[in-house]
């Protein structure tokens, strides 16, 4: 009798720590001082609802360290349960994936900002944490309306750049150009005025049509007004050379911190489109995602679990406040709090009208990696100006279709 | 000798002008060779004197050389911004074994393949120079798959055991040993000692300046290992100085003071160590390139 | 071991003993295991062994993970042929690569070997500030890469940089060195030129003081000019060290990345510029996935840097001078 209420009562017992009898799983990430420390609040808040469960933040350095951990993990049979990763090391490992659908209520799913909804090969696997968006960044005492459309910035271009020593060298840039930096310009512009680098089905080229054309004829006539550099461009920025640039929202601090070293006032803007185009902007920085090898169920559970606590409004808006990406739901969004966050802090403002307006991710082809390196090289000849904008379409198309075919 | 240097002065150019001559020589090689030097430190000089700077005077142009103000406070903000200490134990305590475990290995790989006949030699001895020719990258992944088989993944035996080796050493212990004359053995055999007490007590300690150029070299190549480190581990804890640095290069982004002088600080055990341990690596390298 | 010489008489008798059937010699044989054992044990597990791996790859379709028959499998290989080199050679990218790295070993080996047998020729001059000289030629060697290159990318910086402020001292105009395709190869050539002379120099010192001085006072007798006598004595006596230095030195230079790494943000530099063989497959393995293709590549590595170091060898054992 006495065994029986014995055994009982620690059934219960197990029973009532269900299912997360003391679960740890791991979590792989890049982000270090505040970034790591609001994080870890985030992680500490999650564990103390969830007492049996551990997460386990493991710092990997930078996303090209953390890419080539993964890598090796799965060849090894042990990827960590959720990690950070970019759209084309998904594409990769999609199959050690698990679809997020089956694990995340549906409720949280349909919150998720649609902008980030992106399916690889029909499946859900990954959902946004530390995103970011192609914004303007802007000087306020030599551009205080920051302009709209890309003539606009081109009229005001033409004033900015100049000689200021009168040596015969323009040594002052409207704009500044990182020409390895593709989703910066070119890409931008195919986007805006409704072109792409494939058609929707992946058989044919289409990054030498029309739209590909005005898009190159655009890059040639930007790079006259621009200091075309492939550095940050917090550096040219603080230096007190650029006017104006565009780049991801995650390089604020960066930029806000040269701003004040060449003691100007930095301002944040959507950036400019074609008149007869739309405003689209290229969404940057990573998803998480969780990974079906090498774990446990109750792993994959409360990896899943943490995923769901993160997309809570109350969090997103934490992460966005105190990191500054971007909440990724809409319900955060639309929030109060977040609107009178984003009334104080312009660059807020900025980048959440910007994804609303135009986010759009990447292609999310298996080669993509080569094609966007491809597409580099001769946004870069563009720029030099070694060829002109059809021939190296034609070029980049024929190497492009040479990707899609081996 | 006295006969040849009368001969000698009667067939060279008159004694002053020759001196002459030679003293204009010296003094052009002394200032182009220290021009040449001081051109080679002028990155660490530069490195030390921003180590020292404002981040503002960092950035100025016409450099600042002498930095002013002086801010010594770069070196403990570095210090305190990320471990190094634990970095530094890393590094030490990597290196020292690495090389230790260099030195047993080679020694004896180096001894037998000088001083020993055996079957397969030739082969076995091309088979370690082939590892010459290996590019490392080349067994990046393969090698993590293993390290990870083996359970070693972010453990010190990952950074240790795979570096206790080379062939590089290998080689430069063999040229050292081959110096030793064979009569040596001879008579030692004779009086009846066995080889591993010979080798231990009396050819070791005649390649002493082979051992300490081995030694030296694999403790800065552990030192300054950077891929391997960081593809090998995973925690903060495990963490070397190049490792450490390049994490400390992206949390500090452009604080360039602060990494100069976190830069400074790898560099400088490397730079007291060389500079007490030249004359070795002279007569090492004074083996190398003999066949 | 001169080379024309009868071997003394020991060796012969030791010769006329090595049958296997002999047991001293199958002794002294498992001796020599024993000795040899820990090397090959290490070198067995952590170089061939991998490299096997990855000479088996390269003809291998290697996913990351796939899924057969359900189950996940993780770094799954398929044998595919030579489609991986056949991709190779038609990639543009790696086209590039291969010129560019041979480019730079063909400018950067023989100009660093010359250098530094200037270097050592002016060091051997027993002069009085030669320790001074030493260190100051040898500090870049035995600096971390990583540390050094983060120094340099500032040196070669467009319009903060050390550099073109010095080179505008005297009138040049600023060089975008890490900005233009044309300027990173000489790029990467000056730093490491100026890494790599002072440790080249040092083995060929050291070579030059193991000249027997004799030779030079034979020269001076014969009126020879210290020009002539280093021509003819100096630089045929070296031969050893200078194909030692040079051997090392090509297939360092094949095998160049970390600085090129640090020195262009982890990028291929302008209009790919800065791609070499190591970054095209590092690139291609740890950013793109395809690591049977890297693995090709890294063939393609080996097999350049075997065929060297085997003309290398081929011809050392020619005309190199012995003198031990």
């Amino acid at each position: 009798m006495r065994t029986w209420i014995v055994m009982s009562l620690v059934g219960l017992l197990a029973l009532g720590v269900a299912g997360f009898a003391d679960v740890e799983f791991s979590f792989w990430h890049i982000f270090t001082e505040e970034h790591a420390t609001a994080l870890q609040k985030l992680a500490d808040g999650f564990m103390d609802e969830n007492p049996g469960v551990k997460v386990d933040l493991v710092f990997q350095g930078g996303y090209g360290d953390l890419s080539r951990k993964l890598f090796a993990s799965l060849a090894a049979e042990a990827p960590p349960t959720l990690s950070l990763q970019y759209e084309n090391w998904t594409t990769q490992w999609l199959d050690a994936l698990v679809d997020l659908d089956q694990y995340i209520d549906s409720a949280v799913l349909d919150d998720v900002h649609p902008r980030f909804m992106q399916e690889f090969e029909g499946r859900l696997v990954t959902l946004p944490f530390n995103r970011s968006i192609i914004i303007m960044y802007h000087r306020k005492d030599l551009v205080p309306e920051p302009p709209t459309t890309w003539d606009e910035l081109l009229g005001l271009a033409s004033e900015l750049t100049q000689d200021t020593t009168g040596d015969g060298e323009v040594d002052f840039w409207a704009f500044h150009l990182r020409p390895r930096s593709p989703e910066e310009s070119y890409l931008t512009y195919l986007e805006q005025v409704g072109g792409s680098i494939l058609s929707e089905d992946w058989t044919t080229v289409t990054i030498n049509d029309a739209y590909g054309l005005e898009a190159a004829e655009f890059v040639t006539d930007l790079a006259q007004y621009s200091l075309v550099d492939p550095a940050f461009s917090s550096g040219p920025f603080g230096e007190g050379v650029i006017a104006m640039f565009i780049g991801t929202s995650a390089g604020m601090p960066f930029n806000q911190a040269a701003a004040d070293r060449a003691g100007v006032e930095l301002g944040f803007a959507t950036i400019p489109y074609p008149e007869h185009g739309k405003p689209a902007s290229q969404m940057m920085g990573t998803n998480v995602a969780i990974f079906e090898m090498g774990q446990t169920e109750a792993q994959i559970e409360a990896a899943a679990l943490f995923i769901e606590y993160l997309l809570r409004p109350e969090n997103t808006i934490f992460w966005a406040e105190t990191t500054g990406y971007l909440p990724v739901t809409t319900t955060a969004i639309e929030s109060e709090e977040w609107q009178a966050l984003s009334e104080e802090n312009p660059f807020f403002a900025a980048q959440t009208e910007q994804l609303v307006i135009g986010g759009y991710g990447q292609l999310l082809h298996p080669e993509y990696w080569d094609m966007r390196s491809v597409i580099t090289d001769y946004v870069e000849i563009l720029v030099i100006g070694d060829m002109g904008p059809q021939e190296a379409l034609d070029a980049l198309a024929d190497e492009l279709e040479w990707i899609l075919e081996r | 000798m006295a006969g040849l240097e009368v001969v000698q002065q009667s067939r060279v150019r008159p004694y002053g002008a020759y001196r002459l001559r030679r003293g204009l020589l010296r003094a052009c090689l002394y200032v182009v060779l220290t021009v040449g030097a001081l051109f080679m430190l002028l990155p660490f000089f530069w490195m030390i004197s921003t180590s020292f700077k404002t981040l503002a005077d960092a950035m100025r142009i016409p450099p600042m050389w002498i930095p002013s103000p002086f801010v010594p406070g770069n070196y403990t903000a570095a210090w305190h911004a990320a471990p190094f200490a634990r970095y530094f134990f890393n590094s030490f305590f990597i290196s020292s074994m690495t090389m230790v475990g260099e030195v047993i290995t080679c020694v004896f790989a180096g001894y037998a393949f000088a001083k020993m006949k055996f079957f397969g030699k030739h082969v076995l001895f091309m088979l370690v120079l082939a590892t010459f020719m290996i590019p490392g990258h080349m067994l990046l992944v393969p090698s993590y798959v293993l390290i990870r088989g083996l359970g070693w993944y972010d453990t010190y035996w990952a950074l240790i055991m795979p570096w206790v080796t080379s062939a590089f050493g290998i080689f430069l212990m063999r040229q050292f040993f081959r110096t030793l004359p064979d009569e040596l053995w001879d008579a030692a055999r004779m009086d009846g000692c066995p080889r591993l007490r010979y080798v231990l007590q009396i050819a070791i300690p005649m390649v002493r300046p082979g051992i300490a150029t081995v030694a030296l070299l694999q403790f800065i190549n552990s030192w300054n290992s950077f891929l391997w480190v960081l593809i090998m581990t995973d925690s903060p804890l495990m963490r070397t100085i190049p490792v450490g640095l390049r994490f400390f290069q992206q949390e500090a982004g452009t604080q360039y003071p602060m990494l100069m002088a976190a830069s400074t600080m790898a560099i400088v055990p490397v730079i007291i160590l060389f500079f007490f341990a030249q004359k070795h690596f002279v007569r090492g390298f004074a083996r190398t390139g003999v066949k | 071991m001169g080379r024309g010489q009868a071997p003394p008489p020991r060796l012969i008798i030791m010769a006329n003993r090595r049958g296997l059937r002999n047991p001293r010699a199958l002794r002294e044989t498992g001796e020599a295991y024993l000795y040899l054992l820990p090397a090959f044990f290490i070198m067995s597990l952590f170089t061939f062994y991998p490299f096997i791996n990855a000479l088996l790859m390269s003809f291998q379709d290697v996913r990351v993970v796939a899924r057969v028959d359900g189950q996940l499998v993780p770094f799954h290989r398929t044998f595919v042929g030579l489609a991986n080199f056949q991709v190779l050679f038609n990639d543009r990218h790696f086209i590039q690569a291969l010129t560019q790295t041979s480019i730079y070993v063909v400018v950067s080996v023989p100009l660093t070997l010359v250098l530094a047998l200037l270097l050592a020729t002016a060091l051997n001059q027993g002069l009085r500030l030669r320790p001074f000289y030493r260190l100051a030629f040898f500090i870049p060697y035995i600096t971390p890469v990583v540390a050094l290159a983060m120094v340099w990318t500032w040196i070669y910086h467009d319009r903060v940089g050390l550099l073109n402020y010095l080179l505008g001292l005297v009138g040049i105009s600023r060089i975008r060195w890490l900005n233009d395709p044309s300027f990173a190869i000489p790029a990467i050539t000056v730093f490491n030129v100026l890494r790599f002379v002072g440790y080249q120099a040092l083995i060929l010192l050291a070579g030059m003081q193991n000249i027997d001085r004799t030779y030079y006072e034979a020269a001076r007798v014969d009126g020879a000019s210290p020009v002539r006598a280093w021509q003819h004595i100096t630089v045929p006596l070296l031969t050893p060290q200078l194909f030692f230095v040079f051997l090392i030195s090509l297939m360092g230079a094949y095998r160049i990345f970390d600085e090129v790494y640090i020195l262009f943000a982890g990028g291929a530099g302008p209009l790919g510029s800065a791609r070499t063989l190591v970054f095209y497959l590092v690139d291609q393995a740890f950013n793109n996935f395809r690591f049977g293709r890297a693995a090709a590549a890294s063939v393609v590595l080996f097999g350049i840097i075997f065929v060297l170091a085997l003309f290398q060898i081929t011809v050392t054992q020619r005309k190199v001078h012995y003198d031990q």
